[in-house]
Parts: C-alpha cells; structure tokens; sequence
C-alpha cells in the first residue's frame, strides 16, 4: 500500500466566501455540487464527471494552498489567495495515528468497507431537511472531501457521532486488528475537528496524498 | 512448406475487394470480409488475415504469419492470435475462431475463404503452449481462452494473487493485451493497490472523491514509473530495443539496473550515471504544483538522506523553487505534469470500461 497521508483543512467562512478573487471556493463547491447533481441525471454524464473530477482537485489544491500561506507569512505573495486574514486555518493531519506504519488510508479503507459491508451497517441519519436529489447515504457524502460551512458539515459531524457510537457495532467487530485498534482515536479526532468546524462555521476540505518518505 | 509469404497476393486482393475504399466498402454485407494486418514501427508486416465477426464468434478466411530475421522468431504467429482473439473478445465476449475454407467441389475464392482447416503452424503453437485443439476447423471458446492465457504468460504471483481477489485473468489478460496497462503495471497495482479488482474493471466513481483519490494514487506512480521508463530506455543511450531490470524495493521505490553504461538526462546538460556497477534507486513523488509546496518540508527532509534514491518528480515541480539552479541532480523530473498523468489515467480506465475498441491503444 502506498503511505497516505489525509489533511483535514478548516477554513473559515470569509475565506471560503472571498478567495480564490476570481471565484470563492463558496462558488466552485455549489459548482462542484451542481455538476455531481447533473451526473445522477446522465444527460452528459462524462462531462459532467469531468468538470466535477477538476473542480475538487482544484478546490483541494487551493486548500493547499491557503493551508500553507497560513502558515508561512513570509511565503512569497499570491496575489489571487491574499486579501483576507487566514488566521483561522487549521488543519487535522493523519500520518502516525497507529503507531504502525504512517498511514491514513484506514479512515478510507474504512469508508470503502462500511459501503461494501451495506445492508449490515446502519447508514447515517437522513436529514429531512435534504431535497436535491443527493442521496444521504453511500458514497457522495461518505466519500465527499468538500464540505461548504453550515449542512455539510453538520452531516459530517453526525457521520462521525454515528460511527463512534457504532464502535462495538458487530459490523465494525469484523475489521482487521490494527485498523480495528485506530478506528477509536481516528473516529474521536475527526469528530473533534467536525464540531470545532461547525462552532465556528468554517467550511472544511479533505485531502488525500502520498507521504513524503 | 511453402511460405506464407506466396499467399499474400490473396491478402492484397481481399483488401482491394473489401477494404474502406473499394468499390465493395468495409461491412457493406453480412458476407464482407475484413482484412487485418500487424505490422512493425518500421513498416515490415508480420501477420496478416481476414476475418468477419459473427454473433459469438469470428471467421478468418486467410491467415498470414511470416517471421522476419529482425525479430524474436515466432513474434509473427503469437502476436497476430493475441490480436484476432483481443478483437474477437472485444467483438462478441467469445474467444471462438472458425476457419473457413472451401466446401466439398468449391474451389478456393475470396468468398468461400482459403482455410478450411486450423493452420498447421498455429496448432503447432497451441501445441507448445501445451493446448490441444480438439477439432480441425475451429479454435473452441475455452481453448482460446486458455491459448490467451498462456501467450499472455502471468507470473505464478499474479495468478495466485488474481485467484485470492476473484479477479478473471482473462480480463487481466485483456488489458495487458490492449495495451491498457503493462504486464509490469498489473502485477504492481495487485500487489499495491488498495482495490485491484476496482481499477481493472474501470476505477471508482470520480464522486466518490476520497475512493477515486485512493485509486489515482497508486496508478499515479504506476505512470510516473513508466514515464521514467521511457527516458532511461529512450533518452539515456541505450541501444534499440534494450530494456533496463527493474524491481520495487517498495510501494514508491524502485531499483533500476543495466548491464550497459547509460547517462540519465536530469536537466540540460547533467546526467545520472547508471552501469552495471551503480544501480539507480528512484523514489516515485507524483504531486500537483501546490501539493510539492505544501509538502516541501517533508519532502525535502527526505530527499536530502545521504544515499537516499533519487526523487523522481513530475514537471509540476519547475514552477516551484525546489527546482531552482541550485537544485541537485538527485531530483528527476519527467516531462509530464500531474494534470497530463492523470488524463491519460482517466483514459485509461475509460477503456477498461468499454470493450468496443481495437487491438492496441497505447497513445505512443
């Protein structure tokens, strides 16, 4: 397997709203959104698939981006990412949660297995209040990475409570040792991060890489 | 036994009759033919046959297969059943081969085809390849299949690993053989992805980003590897058609070694020495402009180890000041970016997807 490591990246409603100038990554996800709506409509399902494939890369990579200005002042200037305080950019990153091998590929070895394990696995709780055509279950909103301030993120947040209170769920019994011995602390740091990012209404953007190493 | 070479008169007079732009064009009829021919880089035609694809099966009324003295003797006749049975399984999901030839009293035409029976020197091959054709004029579903298999020639590892992840060799086969992914490809991505059998039969839904993403991932590095490839086998004075040995130390990392003394371009004017003495360790690091920023520090920490492989990057690394004069040789980028490596990647599972495509489709 090759060493992943998955950057959780807070960023805060101003920023989300104002930058990149050119159009705020508020505007790419509804776009984003917009796109991943049209691909379960299958009008023009590979452009569409397209467009979505490049603006989460994108808005992945801007996220990156804004991550490291935060926190480098003394980067050199990127005159489409400045303007508003970056302050409150924080960051959640999973490298050596195991103490095996550094590697964040249980979170997503886990989604991959609850969606594969199905009927077995209560899904979480479907928001009444959801009526674009999404579904609340499955991989959109487990395997998502952008999560836009307010809804998005609170259903995040209840994925994670779910699954916490899901530990001894005989479904999540079956995973193998070590995943089995991470999933607790995994689960309790990204329930921690979810709720400090609904407090403060920060939008949040998850991104897989390789490791350095 | 006369050569095959005397027959291909008959080759081009199908071609004249039924090719795109005779005055009988291609699929006109149910009773058109299609003449097929494989030939080398520099011209020199290897096989050559005419076929039509039926419901669940294909009819081949001439087969040529000459070897030429430039090439591994028997390329002729392997590479051009490979072909017809790649074709025919992409056609009808069948491996069946019917050889048609005159009926009792006909004469041999461009009609009633020119083989009645299974050629003499592909039973021979079937016979190598340890398959026994059990009638005369066909080449059954599953004795192509098997014929696939073996011309085909999956290490023990790769057979076992296919066995334990269900995974059909038969459609592992197909992609090496449409040129899809290499046989070097396959055996890594069963050995280092998280989901082989995903990205063999298409990958994961690009909406499921962080399951895509896992994916991408490992075959980022699949083709980075081969992009390196083709400069130490292009680009680094080797001689035509010499491959250098590669073996994967890791899920990053891989030793390349050569029983010549080739030079590794790096940048203009420096090289990497690679001989049978010094064998080059690379560390596969496929990133985005902004990822090789954010990461730098980490990334640097590694590369800099003392004796440590060498970082072999992608050309997004150029807008950052990693890449600066002062760079050291140690960093090797390859001259395609991440966007460029992760559209050929969506093409590539596009075509795992569908089966409508032809023999090979490697964009070189």
């Amino acid at each position: 397997m090759i060493p992943l490591s998955l950057t959780l990246v807070a960023i805060p409603d101003p920023v989300w709203t104002r930058l990149p100038r050119d159009r705020p990554l508020a505007e790419l996800a509804k776009d984003a959104r917009g796109a991943m709506r049209r691909v379960g409509k299958q009008v023009d399902e590979r452009r569409d698939t397209a467009r979505f494939t490049r603006l989460a890369a994108f808005i992945e990579a801007t996220a990156l981006d804004l991550l490291r200005l935060s926190r480098e002042p003394t980067a050199p200037p990127c005159p489409n990412l400045t303007g508003e305080p970056l302050e409150g950019m924080r960051a959640l990153e999973w490298l050596d949660i195991t103490g095996g091998p550094p590697n964040a590929s249980i979170y997503v070895s886990l989604l991959e297995y609850l969606s594969s394990a199905g009927a077995s696995f209560p899904p979480p709780p479907s928001d009444p209040g959801m009526n674009d055509g999404s579904r609340a279950d499955g991989g959109q909103v487990e395997g998502n990475t952008i999560h836009p301030p307010g809804e998005a993120v609170r259903r995040q947040r209840t994925l994670a409570e779910h699954l916490v209170g899901s530990l001894s769920d005989p479904a999540l019994a079956k995973l193998p040792p070590l995943m089995g011995r991470a999933l607790p602390l995994i689960l309790s740091d990204r329930l921690t991060f979810f709720r400090a990012a609904e407090a403060d209404g920060s939008a949040v953007v998850e991104v897989l890489s390789q490791m350095s190493g | 036994m006369s050569s095959d070479v005397a027959r291909f008169p008959i080759f081009l007079d199908y071609k004249r009759r039924y090719a795109v732009g005779s005055s009988r064009p291609l699929a006109a009829t149910k009773d058109s033919w299609l003449p097929v021919y494989f030939a080398t880089r520099d011209g020199s035609v290897l096989g050559a046959w005419v076929c039509r694809t039926l419901r669940d099966c294909c009819e081949i009324a001439l087969f040529l297969a000459e070897d030429h003295h430039r090439y591994v003797r028997g390329t002729a006749i392997r590479r051009s059943l490979q072909g017809i049975l790649t074709q025919v399984y992409h056609q009808t999901g069948s491996m069946e081969i019917r050889f048609k030839g005159p009926g009792p009293g006909q004469a041999s035409s461009l009609e009633t085809g020119f083989e009645p029976v299974v050629p003499s020197q592909l039973r021979k091959l079937a016979g190598e390849l340890g398959v026994g054709l059990s009638q005369p004029d066909r080449i059954s579903d599953n004795e192509g299949r098997l014929l696939y298999l073996r011309l085909t020639g999956f290490s023990r590892s790769v057979v076992t690993s296919c066995a334990q992840r269900g995974i059909d060799l038969l459609r592992a086969s197909v992609l090496v053989h449409r040129d899809i992914w290499s046989m070097g490809q396959v055996e890594y991505l069963l050995e280092h992805a998280a989901r082989p059998e995903r990205i063999f039969d298409g990958g994961a839904s690009p909406l499921d980003r962080l399951a895509y993403q896992h994916d991408l991932l490992v075959m980022r590095v699949a083709v980075l590897e081969e992009r390196l490839r083709i400069i130490l086998d292009r680009f680094s004075g080797a001689p035509p058609g010499f491959r250098v040995a590669a073996d994967w130390l890791s899920a990053t990392e891989i030793r390349y070694t050569s029983s010549e003394v080739l030079h590794v371009p790096v940048r203009e004017g420096e090289t990497i020495l690679l001989d049978p003495a010094s064998p080059l360790r690379a560390r596969l690091l496929p990133r985005t402009l902004q990822g090789y920023l954010a990461f730098a520090e980490a990334d640097y920490a590694a590369h800099r180890v003392a004796g440590g492989p060498v970082t072999v990057v992608t050309k997004d690394i150029a807008r950052t000041p990693l890449a600066g004069p002062e760079a050291d040789t140690r960093l090797l980028p390859v001259f395609d970016t991440l966007a460029e490596i992760d559209a050929e990647i969506v093409r590539r599972l596009d075509q795992a997807k569908n089966c409508r495509s032809e023999i090979s489709e490697r964009h070189e």
